[in-house]
């Protein structure tokens, strides 16, 4: 087992720069998602991580060895790496237990040692008694598990795995989600994990990395990024965050008056959080209530979705049209279209590197 | 690819598995060199510049000539005309295959392609013995044309009549594989906005099928300007010269002293079927139509009352060309003496057991031509997994480079890629000075020049229906080069690997084009053969050796066939 360090590596792809400065550290035996919108580098990521693309500049350290850089590059099979692919790769004219022992075969295993292996490792993703059958007769979460099992048969000191719940249904995703997650627990791999699915990053990782464009956004676990997401990006990516404009009046311990649409809130935000106007303030639709007593600021509603136990109401601030926010309201509470409401903002996280607010705040500070 | 840039280039040598790639694709590189660089290259330096310099006057005293220059001509009417007829046959029987519900396809399809398979000397013996004035076939229904007049197919038309017959199945598998991709639901669509099926197919199916026409017509245009025994049997005596025959015959008169001019000669044949391809990228230029539809519902008209007569007039013609010249070969080598009418009493096995028993000749012709295709086969095809592999998941300049190369080696008629490995070989290799020239070495060499792309091209396929991921996995698990090509590669891209193998050897195992510059009294190939024997008169030996050819093509397509369910969809040409 072994940690996983990159700094600022570039990859290009002609004149298209899939990765821009990408830097983190994964620790040993720490479950790692990478999250990110389609496109975004997530798979060049994992690809220059295994050694399958060279990498134009920076360094990746797997453990204590050097294996890219601009002058390095340890050939994948060299890397002793273990990669879950979205396909599965699973070899159709080798038997499960021949897949799974393949890279112990290639290793010069004896074959004693090496049906022991095989056995044992199937028996930890639990496909015991399938061992002869062909890759094309087992259903996709049997596939998936014989992956799982040929990746960690060769104690690998890393495992990489590139959306692998991907081509699974609903049900199956939930029930193998479990199972990775109990399966990291007992071995201890440290596993770099990419997605696009929040839930299932959430569910499984210690800590989420956000990617977009090529640029790593934010390395943080779950709560961290649900709560204080750093960038607008992450805050709209992750838990449906939406972005007011806000002016911070008075900070202190974490919290703070903000001024948003006219209305005084108290909100969260970082300790080095200073005073000054042009911020935004990041509000989840939990954080978000209909005033019966007419405190708030007014909006029109413009969007009624039922969804199965509540509505999802947008509204538009009348004293800023471009802004929507979404509401759930219960059902037992009916809402039309053009109706007139009243919002109130009960929390909220002004999210620190705002660029106009960098600005403003040197500013301030100047003054 | 990364490491082409010479920075990472060095940088990644000190890997050890980019080195063994790096040594795996110099050795292709080289062996691309060898095959195909060199003859081709020596080829145009002899036609250009043969002292060394190049001389302008001496190129336009040989185009002045009256003889090349009706050879060039006919050469242009030949193949233009026979690409017009072949065009027209080809395309109506894959309508009728592809767009209609007309019934009994695969044989059809089956019929319709053998004579792609039937070697051209083959069938031209075959369609001389049918018409010929002492056709055994016809004789017997007495319908043969009186003695001593002219054989009607002794002349440009004849020509053009039997190479566009002969070409057709290229232009029909061009056709269809462009219909095929057409979904229904866009002929669905203009219908519902009121066009009637006959308005729909010329104004939806006919423009979408276009880029298989041209493509089909280019690849018969550049066949029949290439081509050497339709023109060599039927033109010789005919006193039609072609640019072919010209080329043959300068040669085989006045031998080395030609070469200079019989290389330029070439050069301008190359030129002609060059330009059809390029004709064929101009017309085809950015009417790249992409086909975006959900549909998998293949495009079918229903006939209605027409389905009947249209089955009827796709079989007469599919066996009227198959099943007619065949019966005229058959007759023929079923005699004793050429003319003869076949009655119990003439009735004779002799030739066959002559042919297959009693002539070193052909015995000897036979086994060349046999090791001699299982050798290209082979070779090709161990060349062509690494090649493809690098074509497919590696690709970088040099190795795009040696492909267009190998494509320009296959495009080139045989003769002339024949004619450049005799130019390479003719003097002693040097240092090892061993000569090749006079042995079945120059012919293995111009083979491989000729027909690696027929090898290549499938697993080239059977590598992009490959998932890479596949690959990839190995690697991880700390597989080297060799062993994921031993253990992965192999076995997924044998069945593309087999069948491309089978397509050389076939078609290797009959040719003529290549071999007929190359044989010698000592070394003949089967296919060469034929045209010998029936040059020199031995009508009916020749009848009876065509017919065994047939026979065995025949057999090995039918074996060839029975696991077609193994290969990758579209690999075997005759298969619907
Ligand atoms: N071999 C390549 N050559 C050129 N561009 C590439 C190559 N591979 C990836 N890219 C580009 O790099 C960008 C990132 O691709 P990547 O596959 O890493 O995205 P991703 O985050 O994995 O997306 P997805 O969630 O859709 O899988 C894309 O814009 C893609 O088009
Ligand atoms: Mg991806």
């Amino acid at each position: 087992m072994a940690d996983l360090s990159i700094a600022h590596v570039r990859k290009r792809f002609g004149e298209f720069e899939a990765l821009k400065d990408v830097s983190l550290h994964v620790a040993d035996g720490e479950f790692v998602a990478v999250l990110g919108p389609s496109g975004c580098g997530k798979t060049t990521l994992l690809r220059t991580i295994a050694g399958f693309e060279a990498i134009d500049s920076g360094t990746i350290t797997i453990g204590s060895h050097p294996v890219s850089s601009a002058k390095v590059h340890v050939a994948p099979e060299h890397r002793n790496i273990g990669i879950v692919f979205q396909s599965y790769a699973l070899w159709p004219h080798m038997s499960v237990a021949e897949n799974v022992g393949y890279g112990l075969k290639v290793a010069r295993v004896p074959d004693a040692e090496r049906t022991r292996r095989v056995r044992d490792a199937l028996a930890l993703v639990g496909l015991t008694g399938l061992e002869t059958r062909p890759p094309a007769m087992l259903s996709g979460g049997q596939r998936q598990r014989v992956a799982l099992a040929r990746c960690l048969v060769t104690s690998p000191t890393l495992v990489l795995l590139d959306e692998p719940l991907a081509n699974l249904d609903v049900h199956l995703r939930a029930s193998m989600e479990d199972e990775f997650a109990d399966f990291h627990k007992r071995t201890g791999t440290t596993m770099f994990y990419i997605t696009h699915d929040q839930a299932e990053a959430m569910a499984l990782a210690d800590r989420i990395v956000v990617m977009d464009h090529g640029v790593v956004m934010q390395i943080a676990t779950p709560e961290e990024l649900f709560r204080r997401p750093a960038t607008e990006m992450v805050a709209q990516f992750i838990g449906q965050g939406l972005i007011v404009p806000a002016n911070v009046r008075s900070v202190g311990g974490g919290r703070c008056m903000v001024q948003v649409l006219g209305a005084d809130i108290a909100a969260r935000c970082s300790s080095e959080q200073r005073t000054g106007d042009g911020f935004r303030l990041c509000v989840r639709p939990r954080e978000l209530q209909f005033s019966a007593c007419g405190d708030g600021f007014a909006c029109r509603v413009t969007r009624v979705i039922y969804q199965g136990g509540y509505y999802r109401v947008e509204v538009m601030p009348e004293a800023d049209p471009n802004l929507r926010f979404v509401i759930h309201r219960a059902d037992d509470q009916p809402i039309e279209n053009g109706d007139l409401v009243n919002v109130v903002i009960t929390d909220g996280w002004i999210i620190p590197h705002s660029v106009t607010a960098t600005s403003s705040a040197i500013e301030y500070a100047a003054a | 690819m990364a490491w082409m840039k010479s920075k990472s280039l060095t940088l990644s040598l000190r890997d050890r598995a980019v080195r063994t790639e790096i040594s795996v694709l110099t050795v292709l590189l080289v062996f691309v060199t060898a095959v195909a660089v060199a003859p081709l290259s020596r080829l145009l330096f002899e036609g250009i510049a043969p002292s060394g310099v190049f001389d302008w006057g001496r190129i336009q005293r040989i185009f002045n000539q009256a003889s090349v220059w009706r050879a060039a001509v006919n050469t242009l009417i030949m193949a233009t005309g026979s690409a017009a007829l072949a065009t027209l046959i080809g395309a109506l029987l894959a309508a009728a295959v592809a767009v209609t519900d007309i019934r009994t396809k695969a044989s059809l399809v089956f019929c319709v392609i053998l004579p792609l398979m039937i070697p051209p000397q083959v069938a031209t013996l075959a369609w001389i013995n049918l018409f010929g004035s002492s056709s055994t076939l016809l004789s017997m229904l007495g319908l043969a044309a009186e003695a001593g007049t002219r054989h009607p197919l002794y002349s440009l038309e004849g020509i053009i009549i039997v190479l566009g017959l002969h070409n057709a199945p290229l232009v029909f598998l061009a056709v269809r594989a462009s219909l095929r991709a057409l979904p229904s639901d866009l002929v669905e669509a203009a219908r519902s906005e009121g066009a009637s099926p006959l308005r729909a197919f010329l104004s939806i199916v006919l423009p979408l099928a276009r880029s298989g026409l041209i493509s089909g017509a280019a690849l018969a245009f550049v066949s029949a300007a290439g081509n050497f025994a339709v023109p060599a049997m039927l033109g010789i005596p005919g006193r039609v010269p072609t640019l072919i025959t010209l080329i043959y015959q300068r040669l085989s008169d006045y031998g080395q002293e030609a070469f200079a001019d019989v290389a330029l000669l070439s050069l301008s044949l190359g030129a002609i079927a060059v330009s059809g391809l390029l004709f064929q990228s101009w017309l085809l230029r950015r009417r790249d139509i992409r086909i975006t539809s959900l549909t998998a519902t293949p495009l079918r008209f229903s006939l209605g009352p027409w389905r009947r007569p249209t089955e009827i007039a796709c079989w007469v013609f599919a066996l009227g060309v198959l099943v007619l010249p065949l019966l005229a070969l058959l007759s023929t080598a079923l005699v004793s003496g050429y003319g003869q009418a076949l009655t119990t009493e003439t009735a004779t096995l002799k030739n066959f057991t002559n042919a297959l028993f009693h002539h070193t000749m052909i015995r000897g012709a036979f086994m060349t031509s046999a090791w001699l295709a299982a050798a290209t086969a082979v070779i090709l095809t161990i060349v062509g997994i690494p090649l493809a592999y690098f074509i497919v998941w590696r690709p970088n300049s040099l190795v795009r480079v040696a492909s267009a190369v190998l494509e320009v080696g296959y495009a080139l008629p045989g003769t002339l890629v024949a004619l450049a490995a005799i130019l390479l070989l003719i003097k002693p290799i040097p240092i090892i000075q061993v000569s090749l020239y006079g042995t079945p070495w120059i012919i293995l060499l111009a083979y491989l020049t000729n027909r690696s792309v027929l090898s290549l091209r499938p697993i080239v396929s059977g590598f992009m229906q490959l998932d890479r991921s596949l690959e990839e996995a190995a690697r991880v698990v700390g597989a080297g080069f060799f062993r994921r090509l031993r253990d992965i590669i192999i076995p997924l891209v044998a069945p593309a690997a087999g069948a491309g193998a089978i397509l050389v050897f076939l078609t290797v195992l009959t040719e003529i084009q290549v071999s007929v510059l190359l044989v010698t009294s000592s070394t003949r190939t089967i296919g060469a053969s034929v045209y010998f024997l029936e040059e020199s008169g031995a009508t009916t030996l020749a009848a009876a050796v065509g017919v065994l050819i047939v026979v065995a093509v025949f057999c090995l397509m039918l074996f060839v066939s029975s696991f077609k369910d193994r290969l990758p969809k579209g690999i075997l040409p005759w298969a619907e």
